[in-house]
């Protein structure tokens, strides 16, 4: 379960503690400059993801420990299958 | 563990001294009966009168002796022919295969009788040896994860004496295997007990032998590489995969192709680096071989054009430098020690990119003027046919190619070298493959690899351990991507 940091009224979201899984940089930096919503960022989680492929993933398990423990009801971006096969990265 | 480890290493030590050793040793007698089997009738009826006086039923005491003198007799008469202008009995079989058949064959002795033991003894005893070795890493270092501790000061990892020992028994063993071939006889004798498995009637050429090394090679370091990176799953799969189309494609379907009278082609060789793609004898061949041949030349095709493109489209040249070639299997596997020992100076990449497109502008070159000729002959057989163009001779020009491409090159630097240049350098200085599908992933394609954001510390671990020589960090350190090449 990532470490995330919020501020507690607007859910603007201000950092992140990924344990060992690689993420996208560019990604975060856009987050923070705009000012993303927790909510915003898990659901996208899986997009900011860097690790080479073959690597497990564990984005669905992050989202629904994050939806349980605040008792919200994000839901993951979806790929299309084509999309995950032409993924460059 | 330690002990474990140096008891494999010795025991390694002690099967690859047999191995190297037995070629010093054996008795040889030459007959006539087997020049008879072995030679084609005008070789025979040209020669048995020079070899009975020289050679024939004289016991030798090594293959290379025999050999020698089989050369000098073979190419003194060759000589007189030419010499009298007698064309048409020249004989144009290189001198070191008929040296290789008839040496094979006049071999007996005590290597004859105990090939076998002398398997376990070379191959055998290697493989346990190495074994001990690599798996003794997993108790010496428990914890998974890159470990590159002390590999500067290790000398046989920074170009040290152990270095420069394995890399004068490596280039040793690549100009004999491509020049001297005779010279490795026993050791060929010694993998019959493999060859016979498939085909009881064929003994295992030097081919055979190399073919079959570098399965056990492959797989074995492949053993060690999948320890080496066992936290990283791309890195498992992608071994598992590189070796895997090493023995099916490259070993075990050369060897039962034949078995069903159909050619023995490595499926996955994709020109230009398979640069016998259009010569007259390949295309005969698969010519004559019914479907299967003419599935083959296709495949070749296609492959080349289509699926190598689209692939590089998709995924980049990797799919096939790293999960597929030989060449760079070999280097990820038996050379993965040595990847820190590629240049990543400028003046490296600038020599690279000349040679690498140079050698691409030389295979299409050879290719177009071969398949000129291929195409004369397959269309009018019999016939005569303009072998020149532009006053060269093609088969001088493709004879030249396969030498200094083909064996220098990709063999004895490519493979050789690794102690000292690092284990890619035939791919990034030599190999037109690459330099074709870097064209297409320069240009065309979907794949590039990034940079983290602007995350580097510099640190240089990135480029230190490229086997490619790509100076990562440069690219880094201004948050750039890795093909455009403005660094
Ligand atoms: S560069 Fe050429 S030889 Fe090297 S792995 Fe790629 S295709 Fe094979
Ligand atoms: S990019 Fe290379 S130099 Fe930069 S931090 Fe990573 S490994 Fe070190």
């Amino acid at each position: 379960m990532p470490a995330y940091r919020l501020e507690k009224d607007t859910s603007e979201f201000t950092g992140i503690n990924v344990f060992g899984i690689r993420m996208r940089h560019e990604l975060f930096d856009q987050w923070l400059r705009n000012k993303a919503t927790v909510q915003e960022v898990m659901a996208n989680l899986a997009a900011a993801n860097f690790d080479p492929e073959f690597y497990a993933s564990h984005e669905l398990e992050i989202i629904s420990m994050f939806n349980s423990q605040k008792g919200l009801n994000v839901v993951p971006a979806k790929k299309v299958w084509w999309q995950k096969l032409i993924k460059s990265s | 563990m330690k002990s474990l480890r140096q008891t494999g290493l010795i025991v390694f030590l002690i099967s690859l001294s047999i191995f190297s050793a037995v070629n010093f040793t054996g008795r040889f007698l030459l007959t006539d009966e087997i020049l008879k089997t072995k030679l084609s009738d005008t070789e025979y009826a040209n020669l048995k009168n020079n070899f009975a006086s020289e050679v024939l039923n004289k016991e030798y005491s090594s293959s290379w002796s025999m050999a020698s003198e089989i050369i000098a007799v073979y190419d003194k008469k060759n000589q007189e022919f030419i010499n009298a202008k007698e064309w048409d009995k020249v004989m144009y079989t290189p001198s070191k295969d008929i040296a290789f058949k008839l040496v094979r064959a006049s071999a007996n002795g005590w290597i004859t009788e105990n090939k076998l033991l002398l398997f376990l003894l070379t191959f055998g005893l290697g493989i346990i040896g190495s074994l001990m070795f690599i798996l003794s890493e997993l108790k010496i270092h428990p914890v998974a994860g890159i470990k590159n501790n002390g590999i500067f000061q290790n000398a046989s990892t920074n170009r040290g004496w152990i270095g420069i020992v394995t890399f004068i028994f490596l280039t040793g063993f690549y100009i004999l295997l491509y020049f001297y071939p005779y010279a490795l006889i026993n050791s060929a004798m010694i993998t019959d007990p493999v060859k016979h498995l498939f085909n009881p009637n064929e003994n295992a050429s030097q081919w055979f032998l190399y073919g079959f090394m570098y399965c056990v090679v492959m797989l074995v370091m492949g053993i060690k590489m999948i320890i080496k990176y066992r936290h990283n799953n791309y890195q498992i799969v992608r071994t598992t995969v590189v070796v895997f189309f090493q023995l099916i494609f490259a070993f075990l379907l050369i060897e039962i192709l034949p078995l069903f009278n159909l050619p023995a082609r490595d499926l996955k060789s994709a020109w230009p680096l398979d640069y016998t793609f259009l010569f007259e004898w390949n295309v005969q061949e698969l010519i004559a071989a019914g479907h299967f041949g003419k599935f083959v030349f296709v495949w070749g095709i296609i492959l080349s054009l289509v699926i190598i493109p689209v692939m590089v489209y998709f995924f980049g040249k990797r799919w096939y430098c790293s999960w597929v070639c030989g060449c760079g299997g070999l280097a990820e596997t038996l050379g993965d020690p040595y990847r820190h020992l590629s240049n990543k100076k400028l003046w490296a990449w600038k020599l690279e990119r000349w040679l690498v497109h140079g050698v691409l502008v030389f295979a299409i070159l050879m290719t177009i003027f071969t398949g000129y000729v291929t195409w004369q002959i397959i269309k009018n057989p019999g016939s005569e046919i303009t072998d020149r163009i532009f006053g060269i001779s093609v088969y001088d020009f493709r004879a030249a190619y396969g030498f200094l491409i083909g064996s220098i090159f990709a063999g004895v630097i490519g493979t050789g070298f690794y102690p000292v240049f690092g284990n890619r350098t035939w791919c990034r200085f030599g190999c037109p493959l690459a330099a074709y599908m870097g064209i297409i992933q320069r240009f065309k394609s979907r794949f590039r690899i990034t940079t983290n954001g602007g995350q580097c510390i510099s640190c240089g671990n990135c480029s230190a351990y490229c086997e490619q020589g790509i100076d990562v960090r440069a690219y880094a350190q201004k948050v750039r991507i890795l093909s455009d090449h403005h660094v």
